[in-house]
Formats: C-alpha cells, structure tokens, sequence
C-alpha cells in the first residue's frame, strides 16, 4: 500500500512539474472539443442548388419553393435545360442539380413523377446527406401533389380529405437531436479520443521513459511489486482521464448546448471501463517498446485505426464487413455508443448493457493480458 | 556456507539465445570485504549483478545471495540490498529529497525513519541545504553520491555498486571510494565493479572477467605476483604501438602492449628481463630512451590474463 502511494505521488509530481504534460493534459482536450465542435461542421448549410424547371406548372414550382426554403439548401440558380446544369456542376458552381422534367405535374398526381437528381460526389459525405435531404423535400412535394389530387377527388364525392391523406404525408424527422447538429454527435467521440491519446500514450511513454533512463531497473530492485507498480502507474492516468472527462462535459454543456440527459455517474462508470483498455493497450505498448520513440510510434498505430473504425465520424454500419469486424473488437465504438445513448438519449443502464458488457469484457481482457506481459516482460 | 559468507555462487551462467553472458562461474564473497568485478564491455559484470539482485534468473547453476538461493527466491533477496545499476537512476525531474522520499517508501520506512535517513544521505552526498533542488541539475559526482545515499536510506547488509564511478572526475572518484572504504569498514559488504584499473587497487579481492567468464581471482597483490620482474618500460617516444605489435613477434616476449609514450613488454618467465629487452630490440634495430623493469600494474594483469597467457 505505501509502496502504491508513493509511486502514485511521484507520478503525479512529474506529471505536474512537466509543462508539456499540463498543456497536453489540459489545454489539448479543451482545444479538440472546441475545434471539433465548431470547425469540423458536419450540419450542411446553403449547399449551391442549380434547379432545372422543365415543367413549367403549379406543382413544379411548389417544388422550387419548397427547395429554396431548406436551410441545407440554396437556389443558385433556376434554368432552363439540363447542358447548363451539367456545367455548373462540372465548374463547381453548384453542389447538387435537381431537373424536374416535362410532364411532372401530371405523374405526380398519379403518384409516378420522377425527379433527376445530380450531385458532386467528391465529397461522399457530403454528397449523401445532400441528396437525403432534397430527396426528403421531394418526396414530400410530390406526396402532397397526390393529395392535392386525391382531395379534389373526394370532395368532389362530397367527402373531407383531411383524415383520408395525413398518412400519405412523408415525414422524416431525427429523434433526440432534431436538427442533426454536429456537436451533439461528436463529442461523445472526442471524449472517446482525448480519453484514448492521453491514457495510453501518456502510460506508454512514461513506462518507456523510465525503461531509458534505468530507473524502472532501479524500482524493479526495489522491494516494489510488479503488479503495485503497475497499480502506481496507472492509477494516476485513471485518476486524470476521469478528470478530463468532466473538463470536456462541462466544455460541451458551456459552449456548444451538448444535452446531459443520462446520469452522470453512468457516464463517469463507464468512462473508468474504457480507461481499463486503453492504460491496458499503454501497457502492452511500453512491454514491446525499447524507447519512448517507438512506443510513441505503436501507440499511434492503434489509436488511428482505433478512432476511425469506432463510428466516431463514420457509421459502423456502412462499414465494409472487415471493417465492422474491427470495429466489434473495438472498445472505442462502444464507449462512443454508450455515452451517446447516455448524454443524448439519456438511455439507462438497462437499454444498453449489452455495449456495456461488451466494453467491461473487453477491458478485462486486454488489462489483464497487458499487466501479465509486463509483468513477465519486467521478471 | 560459512557465517560469514555473503554471497556463493557455484557454476552459474546466464544464456540470452545462444550467447553466454555469464558462463559457468564461481567465487563466494564475505562478509565486508569490497569485492571488485573488473572487466571489459560486455564481460557479463552487470550481468551477474543483476542475477544476484533477483532482477534477472540464472540460466544454470546456483546462487546464494545472504542464504537465500536466488534461483527460487528472488524476490526475498531484494529488500536485503542496496543496488546502484549502471545508469544513473535517480528521476532527474524529481528534487533531490521526493528522490529520497520515493526510495524510502519503496523500502517501506516508516516515516520517522525516512527522515533520519533521508539527512543522512543528503550529508553523505554533500547536498545538505540543497534538498529542493532538481537532481537534473547536480553535478555527476553528486548525482553519484546522491544514487548511493538513495540506495543505503534502508540500511541494506550488502552493497551492488555497478560502474558507480563511471564518467566522474578523477577527485569525485576518490572521495566516493572513500565512502565505499568507510561502509565495507563497517560491516556493509560492497560488490563492485569498474573500468578503471587503479581505483580496483582499493579492492580486497577482484575476479578479472572476460567474455563471461572469470580469468582471474584474487586479492591485488596476488594476482600481480605473478609479474614481478617480468615487466619491462620502454620509453620509445614516437609510434609505441607499432613497436609494440613488432616486439611481440620476437621470442620469449609474452606481450607487449603500449602505455601513453612508452611500452609494457612481458618476458617469458625465467628469462632476464632487462636483457631479453635489449636483445629484442637490437634485432629490430630500434633505439629506445630507456628500459627498465617495473612494478605490474593490475592493467599488466588483465591484459596479460585477457590475452590467455598468464602465469
Ligand atoms: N537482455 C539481454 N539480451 C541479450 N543480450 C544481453 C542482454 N543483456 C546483456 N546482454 C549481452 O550480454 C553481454 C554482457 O553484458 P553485460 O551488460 O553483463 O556486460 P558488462 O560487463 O556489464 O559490460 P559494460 O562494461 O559495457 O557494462 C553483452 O554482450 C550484452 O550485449
Ligand atoms: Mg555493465
């Protein structure tokens, strides 16, 4: 027990003495918040509509009013043939070309109209959620052409259209985050990577560095166990990593609205089963690692793929199916999973302790196996 | 074993793959004597020391480190001795006291304890009102001092000190064997081991080590006895170590190895030294300053044993 308390004091002396180390500690998660809340904007706005009116009637035009008053969307220009469009898309005037061709009015009331859609594809995101969304307004347009119809029909049968055509209307709406804004989706993830990046390199390094300068030797001479010592080396970085969890939150909350709907000791609980995994892959990291440079360098490796495979950005689910292998190994996609579903959703233990079994499982495998290797490593 | 031997070893080796660091040694150390391990880079002197510390198993063989046998029980040795490993190995960005104070908890001193110890080793190491100070910033002959002050705070019996003067200053040095003489003086039984020939002068005993194994053992004056009379100076002024590779060519020269300006020449056992000198040097028409016979140095004694022709 002393033998704990005084590694875990001597951690936290360097830590705090090394200027580098607050900045990174401190400073680094509340600018990564911070930038991924508000530069990385994945919320489309105002992407260059070129509109292509061949039709000419009543129903096309409601179909140009309705575009021209989305807020993803804006009306660059309305012309009148398909060459033009093609040119303002190839010179990158517009993003997304929408042709509404000869003879619309009449399919639509039969419930048959066809619509041409082009968009820029060089941004595969982007694109996607762009034509999402005209396709939303679209559809929503022409089910209400059907029901202009349909209610001229009945009521001209004396009947009221009113009830007959509410299920006809298309109505998509996100639930728990409505406007689909950027920063309630990400921060779960920046959480996830400040939490990652600080725990494991900062365990990694700091094993590497006492491996180079000859002072692990020195406490391995030491009466010191190696399972406290590695109990001393990672309690501090738990201790930390919680810490940084509540900065973020907090960060998230102040500036950028971020709903708290879950509990909080949830979140906290479930942060201290992901830090299990990654002080375990630090670990495992620092027992193949000669020096601070390679451990930096492996430790890389697996946060990249780490993050990018987890659903941060991404959805898992249109991974390649190798990918989403990885990705259900991955600790990070559960924990992003979790704490989305507890800031956002404000879901219970019980709606998600399937992710939560899968990341404690995890974190028992991987920190045990890791602490085994260094300890043999170390003997 | 007897009372008062510290440490035995008995056949010991240490194999990483296929390369025999430690190969097959033997020797057994009392209670305190300084006992230097001399050798060359990669001999297998931290090797061994590390086996003794409990940090590294034996491949074969047996130890006995203050009655506990190693091999099974590494980790009982390791609050009994004080060890200052190759590198220094105190946390340069901790202050010369949380140093102390880190080691004392290791130790499991009580706190009243860590604080007699703690000035203790802060007087040993000279640093006395200089507690708060980084040990990034001492000086090495302090810093050395400092990691030996750290590696006594609990009193060990018995003392691995690995090239503890290694890097420090020629006046640095003495004082820390001054040090090492007063602790072996009282009762603390000193393991170490060093590059510099003169200052193993302080040992009681010395095992010379080369490649893994031991090539001699033996106190001092013993194992430079087999040279008196068998050295022979030559101040020859320019390019000694061409001469010196030519000398040995000639007959009944052992060796002959050059020394700054001059030349240490080994002479067969049984011939006249000044004379064979002489007769060697004639034939390679060579008009030396002077030749005398001098007293063996341990360096004449490890490199005549190294090059396998001794005694
Ligand atoms: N963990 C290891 N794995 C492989 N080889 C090793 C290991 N430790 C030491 N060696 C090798 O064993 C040999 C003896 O090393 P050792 O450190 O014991 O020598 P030394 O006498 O202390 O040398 P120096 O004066 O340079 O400190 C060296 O050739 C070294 O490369
Ligand atoms: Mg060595």
């Amino acid at each position: 027990m002393g033998a704990i308390r005084a590694i875990v004091r001597k951690e936290l002396r360097q830590t705090f003495r090394d200027k580098r180390m607050v900045v990174i500690l401190f400073v680094a998660p509340l600018v990564q918040t911070l930038i991924f809340g508000f530069a990385v904007n994945l919320d489309l706005v105002e992407q260059p509509l070129v509109l292509v009116d061949e039709d000419g009637t009543a129903a096309s035009r409601a179909v140009v009013e309705a575009l021209s008053h989305d807020e993803a969307l804006e009306v660059v220009a309305v012309v009148k043939d398909h060459g033009q469009a093609a040119a303002m898309l190839q010179d990158n005037r517009a993003a997304i070309s929408i042709e509404i061709p000869r003879g619309y009015e009449d399919k639509a009331e039969k419930g048959e109209a066809q619509v041409l859609i082009a968009v820029d594809g060089a941004d595969s995101n982007t694109a996607l959620r762009t034509t999402q969304v005209a396709g939303q307004i679209l559809a929503a347009r022409a089910s209400s052409a059907q029901r202009d119809k349909l209610s001229k029909v009945l009521t001209s049968r004396g009947l009221s259209a009113d009830n007959a055509v509410a299920q006809l209307d298309l109505s998509i709406r996100a639930m728990f985050n409505p406007q689909l804004r950027t920063a309630i989706f990400l921060v779960p993830g920046v959480l996830g990577m400040v939490l990652t990046v600080i725990t494991m390199i900062l365990t990694a390094m700091g094993l590497s560095r006492e491996r180079e300068l000859g002072t692990l030797e020195q406490l391995m001479v030491t009466p010191l166990r190696p399972s406290d010592l590695v109990l001393g080396k990672t309690l501090p970085f738990s201790i930390l990593g919680l810490a940084e969890v509540g900065l973020v939150v907090c960060l998230a909350v102040l500036v950028f609205d971020v709903p708290v709907r879950g509990s909080l000791w949830l979140l906290f609980a479930v942060s201290a089963a992901f830090l299990l995994t990654t002080l375990g892959m630090g670990l495992l990291v620092a027992t193949f690692s000669e020096t601070q440079q390679q451990a930096m360098l492996s430790a890389f490796f697996v946060i990249l793929p780490a993050i990018m495979l987890s659903g941060f950005v991404f959805p898992v689910e249109h991974m390649p199916l190798f990918a989403k292998w990885i990705a259900s190994i991955n600790p990070l996609t559960y924990y992003i999973a979790l704490v989305r579903g507890i800031l956002v959703r404000g879901a219970d233990i019980e709606h998600m302790w399937q992710d939560a079994a899968m990341l404690v499982g995890i974190g028992l495998v991987v920190f045990s196996t890791a602490s085994l290797k260094f300890r043999k490593r170390l003997a | 074993m007897t009372e008062s031997t510290v440490i035995e070893v008995e056949h010991l080796s240490r194999l990483f793959g296929k390369f025999r660091a430690v190969d097959d040694i033997s020797f057994s150390v009392t209670r305190g004597e300084i006992f230097g391990f001399l050798g060359a880079n990669g001999a297998g002197k931290t090797t061994t020391i590390r086996i003794l510390c409990g940090l590294l198993s034996p491949t074969s063989g047996k130890g006995r480190v203050l009655d506990i046998d190693i091999g099974k029980a590494p980790e009982r040795v390791k609050p009994l001795l004080g060890y200052m490993s190759q590198k220094f190995s105190l946390y340069p960005d901790l202050t010369v006291s949380e140093n102390l104070e880190l080691y004392g908890g290791l130790y499991g001193l009580s706190s009243s304890r860590l604080a007699q110890r703690r000035a203790f080793a802060v007087e040993m190491a000279g640093l006395v009102g200089q507690e708060a100070v980084l040990c990034a910033t001492l000086p090495l002959g302090f810093k050395q001092r400092l990691a030996l002050g750290a590696a006594l705070l609990h009193e060990p019996k018995l003392l691995f000190l690995d090239e503890p003067t290694a890097g420090v200053a020629p006046r640095a040095r003495r004082e820390f064997w001054t040090l090492i003489r007063s602790l072996a003086s009282s009762g603390t039984t000193v393991f170490v081991t060093s590059h510099y020939m003169d200052e193993v002068e302080n040992c009681d005993r010395i095992v010379l080590m080369s490649r893994g194994r031991i090539a001699a053992l033996g106190t001092p004056t013993e194992l430079k006895q087999g040279l008196v009379g068998r050295i022979v100076r030559i101040e020859c002024g320019q390019e000694p170590a061409r001469l010196a590779r030519r000398l040995r060519a000639h007959e009944g020269v052992v060796d002959a190895q050059p020394f700054g300006s001059a030349i240490h020449l080994i002479v067969a056992p049984g011939l006249d030294p000044i004379n064979h000198a002489r007769k060697a040097l004639a034939a390679l028409e060579e008009q030396p300053r002077s030749v005398e016979v001098c007293q063996p140095t341990l360096e004449d004694v490890f490199i005549s044993v190294v090059s396998g022709v001794a005694r």
